[in-house]
């Protein structure tokens, strides 16, 4: 709350985040899959030329000539530029927590720069250097490549994964070590190490695609790029339910709810895009059988739904992995809408002062008036809701009566989904006079006091919203339910 | 031993796997039985034409893909919906039934997603000629099927019976009402009554999950015989190319195997947009409250809504009148442009499919942004 | 509920609660020799797509081989623009990152839309060297695209960057747009600033096309076309560095007091260094005769580089002076990670020699093989 929010409409801050990320996501572990390709096809095509099939080895180092070239421009103009995207987008949309995994982590991401420096000029030098150097320098190069991208993974991820699982690290001891070795970096690193052959070979299944289908080559080639998605289509179940056995128990609360108790089998979010990751690991797997037993009609069609399968099962793990966050953005410290843990740890001094006066990125406003609701909702709930798009509040609250809200902000936290409120009886108040207001509902801070005292007053529980009214089977069901009245 | 089992044709004795096999004794124990093999031999012959236009070939496999998901996930919605208590047994699988939520998000998109990709077909089959003679018939039913499908999603949108479903509805038989001398009659019809009530659900329901399925899986029988039976049709720019220069993939043992893959895909963006977009329950309808504003019905059916608010008031009868000229002008196009390769006629008939496609684009938009 | 009218201060977030990695100073260091490597790929890579754009336009063959060389440099050459504009933008967020990512979000629309600029100008680049001999047609709207894509970016940057010196603006412009759709357009020395910081761009593409012309000397029968790029790669130097001068003088003209008498104090010495050696490696192209080694092109290169390096230290001495009111770099607290620090530069001496070691290698090849 030191930083303005980003308050984007209809997208909010968030899906820019993700729509980069998940885009970049399919892209960096091609960068890196990619390069095992191009290492074991080259060293395929040096002993086809060892062992005399001249031609043979020439055809594949044509088809590979093809693989680089797309490669490069593939994973320099996308890749690279999607993963510097992620990085404006995660300032704009948390400035805070950027800020603090600049500051720990600066070194390590220094790091990862020269690393990525070495591997872009090693990725030049193959593809440029293709005419004049000698067999043996291609398949060196090619796998120096592979090598020095897989480690700047490696450092990434270590980042990464502190976000969810900071293990030993704390605001105040700052060990480096401890968050960047976190509980959760070994399968992490082990699950996108595999990924990323399973995405290499789906590359070769796409460069086998525009091989005529009479072509004797193209069998052979697709079933080899079959040799890198299968094994790894076969490990992913498992190596996530490792990196799953290393989740923080909230996370898995949190799916577990959306599944679990049949009996009440509403799915949220995060469980949504378990499945659809499932979904499209399952679907690769039929797909890539179906090229391995067909391999001449494998087209750039079949070959571009296989990569879209990817792309959405990459999609459902990478929005799983950042809900699995909720209510952090960094776990047990810092909340998604930038409020400190150690001030909520501070207790009612800190969070229930006037929130305006803590948060001051405001231009002033009239006390209980609209504008206070509105900058109340912007400085505190924009981070993650938009009023009527991506995570909108509006279909979120399509039932609330001013008593609720008033009493729901004080509550809500308690599902582990929501951070707690920051404020005042007088910033609640406001807050749901707007979110009312919203909905065409004219009232204003005043009214809203009013209503609760009088609810106060009849010593009876709030009354409910008119039961006609199903909040959770709006737009999304990511509200716990137990929050409903 | 005499009996009345057919010979097996010695070409089939040929290509059948052997006698000794397990599948080879299955396959000769069948076609004793029913001696298709001509039919056999006719399909594993069909070929389909390899062009730069064969993406839109894919289409009609597509449409099938989702209309297959329908009947799936319909099926499995009708075991908890109860017409009885549409809004209550609608949020009943969304709230408690396991998965519910994610099949009934599943229906919504591949409804509109079968929509849509029938579009697609109809228009690529268009603008590639491929309705002229001999698939008149071919074509005549796909338009039959185009309009039953819509018939479906608008029968379909009113079952959960919430605020949206509701008012869509309403405006649009309101729509129907206006049509001259039986609008009125028709429209009372379909509602069952003067107004949308549950006696319209009482209606809509049989029509959705009975006689729409059986009309329609009738006609997909007939549409794809005809197409086993005539082959697919050719493009212009492929008939001009010299006869070594045409290349065909064979319709079972490759095209159809390629198709797979893109279904599966098309399964996983189900998914995906499940997860991403799930659909929502509005409260419970209430015919006595007022219209929410900018109510408006599904995208399919926007661009007619939005062309007839082009005639307002007593001009309403001549709207009317043309919007109904244009299923009548599709139905008879392959009746008029009948050479191959195209004539006049045949490029008029492309520049008014342009108009159309433009019209229908441009009102379909005019209608979401008004 | 005096808590609720406007603040009376500036909305400035404190310093991050990790602290500094490092001392201040070798985190300056780093900044100061990244942001210079950055900012010699930013010109030359501008620069060519300029000389490109204006070289493909002429049918002789001499200047089609230009524009078929910058052609292929560019896309390298925006590679690593980018690559080496990240540790500066880190290395800024670690020392300012109070003010950059407050000033970030103001104009979070424009800031973002350099990411999918990037990709447009950079695959356009891509575009136009794959396609160029198959589709001459449509490569002058490709290479439009990377030209004004690129001075778009340049100018969100400026916007940004002066909007983080400038606190005092902030709440206005948050207050008016919450959804970060604006640009910083009141500040008088945007384009200034644009000018000095990309200005030098045809200098730095003529120098490489000056060098280019002199190697070419040496193969036979390609006189004439190494007679025009002489000419082209002189004549980009001298309007680059004129450009420049101009930029820095408007920019110095536009500043506001506090930050202009930095140049009455030490940064005189550094403007003045500034503005010799611009003109120092101007002479080389002025004067040198037709022919001869590379040794002057690589001259007018150097003075440049270090033109360069002298004007960012100005720019950090005057972006100080901005922020005096709010900032002192010696009041953070300094907890020091020598260990990783002495990993990445072990890193980066492995890195830099092995990739030093491959490129020799291949380059040997490359030139064997072409005799």
């Amino acid at each position: 709350m030191n930083y303005p929010v980003w308050d984007l409409p209809v997208l909010g801050a968030g899906l820019v985040v993700a729509i980069i990320a998940v885009f970049h996501v399919l892209v960096s572990h091609f960068a890196i899959g990619g390069g095992a390709f191009l290492f074991l096809a080259e060293w395929w095509a040096r002993r086809l030329h060892q062992s005399g099939r001249l031609e043979d080895g020439e055809r594949v180092r044509d088809f590979l000539h093809r693989y680089a070239t797309f490669f490069l421009v593939f994973t320099t103009v996308f890749g690279a530029m999607t993963g510097v995207g992620i990085w404006f987008a995660i300032a704009l949309a948390s400035p805070e927590g950027t800020s603090l995994l600049i500051h720990q982590f600066v070194f390590a991401w220094a790091t990862e720069w020269v690393v990525f420096l070495a591997e872009l000029s090693l990725l030049y030098l193959y593809y440029y250097g293709w005419k004049h150097n000698p067999q043996k320098d291609q398949v060196l190069l090619a796998g120096a490549y592979f090598g020095v991208s897989w480690f700047s993974l490696f450092i990434i991820n270590g980042i990464l994964s502190f976000m969810l699982t900071p293990g030993g690290w704390t605001l105040e001891n700052r060990d480096l070590t401890a968050g960047f070795f976190n509980p959760s970096f070994w399968p992490s690193l082990i699950l996108r190490t595999v990924t990323m052959f399973l995405i290499g070979g789906l590359g070769g299944l796409l460069i086998a695609g525009r091989l005529e289908s009479e072509d004797p080559l193209k069998p052979r080639v697709v079933r080899f790029s079959a040799s890198f998605v299968i094994p790894a289509a076969i490990l992913v179940p498992l190596l996530f339910a490792w990196y799953w056995s290393t989740l923080p128990e909230n996370t898995v609360k949190m799916v577990q709810d959306g599944v679990a108790g049949l009996g009440g089998g509403r799915l949220t979010a995060i469980t949504r895009h378990l499945i659809l990751a499932g979904v499209a690991g399952a679907a690769v797997m039929a797909g890539v059988l179906i090229a391995v037993f067909r391999p001449r009609v494998v087209t750039t069609g079949v070959a571009v739904a296989l990569m879209v399968i990817v792309q959405m099962g990459l999609m459902g793990a990478e929005f799983f992995r950042e809900m699995a966050r909720k209510p952090y953005v960094l776990h047990g410290t810092l909340y998604s809408n930038s409020l400190w843990r150690k001030d909520v740890d501070a207790g009612a001094p800190v969070l229930q002062a006037p929130f305006l006066g803590r948060a001051r990125w405001h231009p002033g406003v009239e006390p209980l008036s609209r504008e206070h609701g509105e900058w109340v909702f912007r400085l505190q709930c924009a981070s993650c809701h938009t009023r009527e798009g991506y995570r909108g509040i509006l279909s979120r609250t399509a039932s609330w009566t001013p008593e609720f809200a008033f009493r729901w902000f004080q509550t809500m936290h308690e599902q582990g989904v929501m951070p707690p409120f920051q404020g005042s009886a007088e910033d609640r108040a406001a807050l749901a006079a707007y979110l009312l207001d919203l909905h065409g509902k004219t009232l204003d801070g005043r009214d809203v006091l009013e209503a609760a005292r009088k609810a106060e007053a009849a010593k009876a529980p709030p009354p409910a919203p008119p039961p006609a009214n199903p909040p959770q089977a709006a737009a999304d069901t990511d509200q716990p339910r137990e929050a409903q009245p | 031993m005499s009996s009345d089992l057919s010979p097996i044709p010695p070409e089939a004795d040929r290509r059948l796997p052997p006698p000794d096999t397990r599948a080879g004794r299955a396959t000769r124990w069948l076609l004793a039985r029913y001696p298709v093999w001509p039919i056999v031999e006719h399909l594993a012959e069909k070929r389909v034409p390899r062009h730069r236009h064969s993406v839109w070939y894919a289409m009609g496999g597509i449409v099938l893909f989702f209309f297959t998901v329908q009947v799936i996930t319909g099926i499995l919605l009708m075991v908890y919906y109860d017409p009885g208590q549409p809004w209550q047994s609608v949020q009943r699988i969304v709230m408690e039934v396991p998965y519910g939520a994610l099949i009934r998000s599943i229906h919504h998109w591949a409804a509109n997603l079968m929509i849509l990709a029938i579009f697609l077909h109809l228009f690529s089959t268009f603008f590639l000629k491929a309705y002229r003679p001999p698939r008149e018939m071919t074509w005549v039913t796909g338009l039959m099927l185009a309009g039953l499908s819509m018939a479906f999603g608008f029968s379909g949108y009113l079952l959960p019976w919430d605020d949206l479903s509701f008012f869509a509805t309403r405006v649009g038989i309101s729509e129907i009402e206006k049509a001259p001398l039986i609008g009125g009659l028709l429209a009372d019809l379909i509602r069952g009554g003067p107004d949308v009530t549950v006696a319209t659900i009482n209606r809509f329901f049989p029509l959705h999950v009975v006689v729409l399925p059986l009309v329609v899986l009738g006609l997909i029988t007939l549409h794809l015989t005809f197409v086993q039976i005539q082959g697919v049709s050719e493009p212009d720019s492929f008939r001009a190319m010299p006869p070594e220069k045409r290349k065909y993939h064979k319709f079972f043992g490759e095209f159809l195997v390629a198709e797979v893959p893109v279904w599966l895909a098309l399964g996983v963006l189900l998914v995906a947009l499940a997860a991403l977009a799930p659909r929502a329950l509005d409260p419970e309808a209430n015919p006595a409250a007022s219209a929410p504003e900018g109510i408006k019905p599904e995208w399919y059916f926007l661009s007619q809504y939005q062309a007839l608010k082009l005639f307002p008031g007593s001009l309403e009868l001549l709207g009317q009148a043309l919007l109904a000229l244009v299923p009548l002008a599709m139905v008879l196009v392959p009746f008029w442009d009948r050479s191959i390769p195209a004539d006049a006629r045949g490029r008029l008939a492309t520049r008014m499919g342009i108009a159309g496609l433009a019209g229908l684009v441009a009102m379909t938009l005019w209608g979401f942004l008004s | 509920m005096n808590q609720w009218t406007p603040n009376a201060g500036i909305p400035l977030p404190p310093f991050d609660p990790v602290g500094l990695p490092a001392p201040a100073v070798v985190i300056l260091a780093l900044a100061y020799l990244t942001f210079t490597l950055h900012l010699l790929a930013v010109h030359f890579t501008l620069g060519s797509v300029l000389l490109m754009a204006l070289a493909r336009r002429q049918p002789d063959p001499a200047r089609q081989e230009i524009a078929r060389f910058l052609g292929t440099v560019a896309p390298l050459g925006f590679s690593y623009l980018v690559t080496f504009g990240i540790p500066p933008l880190l290395f800024v967020q670690l020392l300012y990152g109070q003010f950059f990512y407050a000033s970030s979000v103001l104009v979070g629309v424009f800031w973002i839309s350099v990411i999918p600029l990037l990709i447009l100008a950079y695959g356009a680049l891509y575009a136009h060297r794959l396609t160029r001999d198959r589709r001459p047609g449509a490569q002058g709207l490709i290479v439009t695209v990377a030209l004004l894509g690129m001075l778009t970016i340049g100018f969100i940057y400026v916007n940004n960057l002066t909007l983080a010196m400038t606190p005092g603006r902030w709440l206005e412009i948050y207050a008016a747009h919450p959804g970060g759709a604006t640009l910083n357009l009141g500040e008088p020395t945007l384009l200034p600033r644009l000018l000095t910081f990309l200005g030098l761009s045809p200098a730095m593409a003529g120098v490489v096309v000056w060098w280019r012309g002199r190697r070419l000397h040496r193969t036979p029968g390609q006189e004439a076309s190494a007679t025009v790029m002489e000419s082209w790669g002189r004549k980009g130097i001298g309007v680059g560095v004129l450009t420049w001068i101009v930029g820095l003088a408007s920019w110095v003209a536009t500043l506001p007091e506090a930050p202009r008498s930095v140049l009455s104090g030490s940064g005189i010495v550094l403007a003045g260094a500034v503005v010799v050696l611009g003109i120092a490696a101007a002479l080389p192209a002025l004067l040198a005769s037709r022919g001869g080694g590379v040794a002057a092109p690589v001259l007018s290169g150097t003075f440049l580089a270090l033109g360069l390096a002298c004007l960012i230290l100005v720019r950090d001495q005057i972006r100080m002076a901005y922020l005096q009111d709010h900032f002192s770099l010696q009041a953070i607290p300094v907890f020091p990670q020598w260990g990783m620090l002495a990993i990445f530069a072990a890193t980066l001496v492995a890195g830099v020699a092995f990739t030093l070691f491959w490129t020799v290698r291949v380059a040997r090849r490359a030139a064997a093989a072409s005799g």
